[in-house]
């Protein structure tokens, strides 16, 4: 559930990911997770052209987690089809959903920072 | 938890699945929470040690962050193999393990504790995942955790379940 069902972000994660942790700390959190997350989309890729859909699917089941921890809805629904795709050895499909986890990385790249800004100091 | 449906013990309480009874469910919460305020407002530690090993970084800083906020001494492992050797080392209280981790996975960092041969043998081992599906509960439960926990975990859950965890030594 979105505080805004437009959203790429739950807000409601990110509210949360700051009450346990400390608002402080949010910033950087959000910047190792992208960073993690650009990494693992990467290898995603690589790893589609290899042919390896093994590898496809445990860097879509680490993403899958991630973002969840993040709030970042869309790449944990795409990462998680990415994941059974990768499973089932499934090339076509696992193809499609990487490049739809590039745009949506993109957009929760976008929304993340909207929400850094929004932090009060 | 719809994934939990097929073990009745999941707990909605600690929003967390029950594996063994090491752990103790039933703590006299309030009791522990006026014990760990009081210990907070001496210097501001507890001695309690944990241990937490996840692969990805980001999950990794989330959980440290919050259990070192609590007040806990928190010794980061990159995988079960780093993880496995902060056990043997040190003075460990629990262990809290992601399961899908390179070089040493959360299953056989598990196992391997509780092969050990002295009392960390008996360590309360959580396991932190994303893969809540019955097949791979079952292999939690065959390598010896004593409970499951879905990502993203949250502060007040966790918390609840290191307390039962650690109770016995408030109790002593």
């Amino acid at each position: 559930m979105t505080d805004n069902p437009g959203s790429p972000i739950d807000q409601q994660v990110l509210a949360g990911l700051e009450a346990d942790t400390s608002r402080d700390l949010i910033p950087e959190l959000i910047g190792i997770f992208l960073k993690t997350a650009d990494e693992r989309a990467s290898q995603i890729h690589s790893s589609l052209k290899t042919g390896s859909l093994e590898q496809v699917a445990a860097e879509a089941h680490a993403l899958k987690s991630s973002s969840a921890t993040f709030g970042a809805t869309e790449v944990r629904r795409i990462s998680a089809d990415l994941e059974i795709a990768g499973k089932n050895n499934d090339h076509a499909g696992a193809a499609q959903l990487s490049d739809a986890l590039t745009g949506a990385l993109e957009e929760a790249r976008q929304a993340l920072a909207d929400y850094i800004s929004n932090i009060p100091d | 938890m719809p994934m939990y449906q097929d073990d009745t013990a999941y707990s909605a309480e600690t929003d967390a699945l029950p594996l063994t009874d090491r752990i103790q469910y039933d703590a006299d919460f309030e009791n522990l929470s006026r014990w760990i305020d009081g210990r907070l407002a001496g210097d501001g530690i507890l001695e309690w040690h944990i241990v937490l090993a996840d692969d990805d970084a980001a999950n990794r800083m989330v959980l440290g962050s919050l259990l070192e906020k609590s007040g806990l001494k928190v010794t980061w492992a990159a995988d079960g193999r780093e993880a496995l050797e902060a056990v043997k080392k040190e003075t460990v209280d629990m262990v809290l393990l992601d399961i899908n981790m390179p070089v040493m996975n959360g299953l056989e960092a598990a196992q391997a504790i509780r092969a050990l041969d002295d009392q960390k043998a008996d360590l309360p081992l959580v396991a932190i995942t994303s893969d809540v599906s019955p097949m791979r509960l079952a292999e939690m439960r065959q390598a010896g955790f004593d409970v499951c926990m879905e990502k993203p975990v949250r502060r007040d859950a966790l918390f609840r379940i290191i307390l039962g965890a650690l109770s016995r030594r408030v109790a002593a």
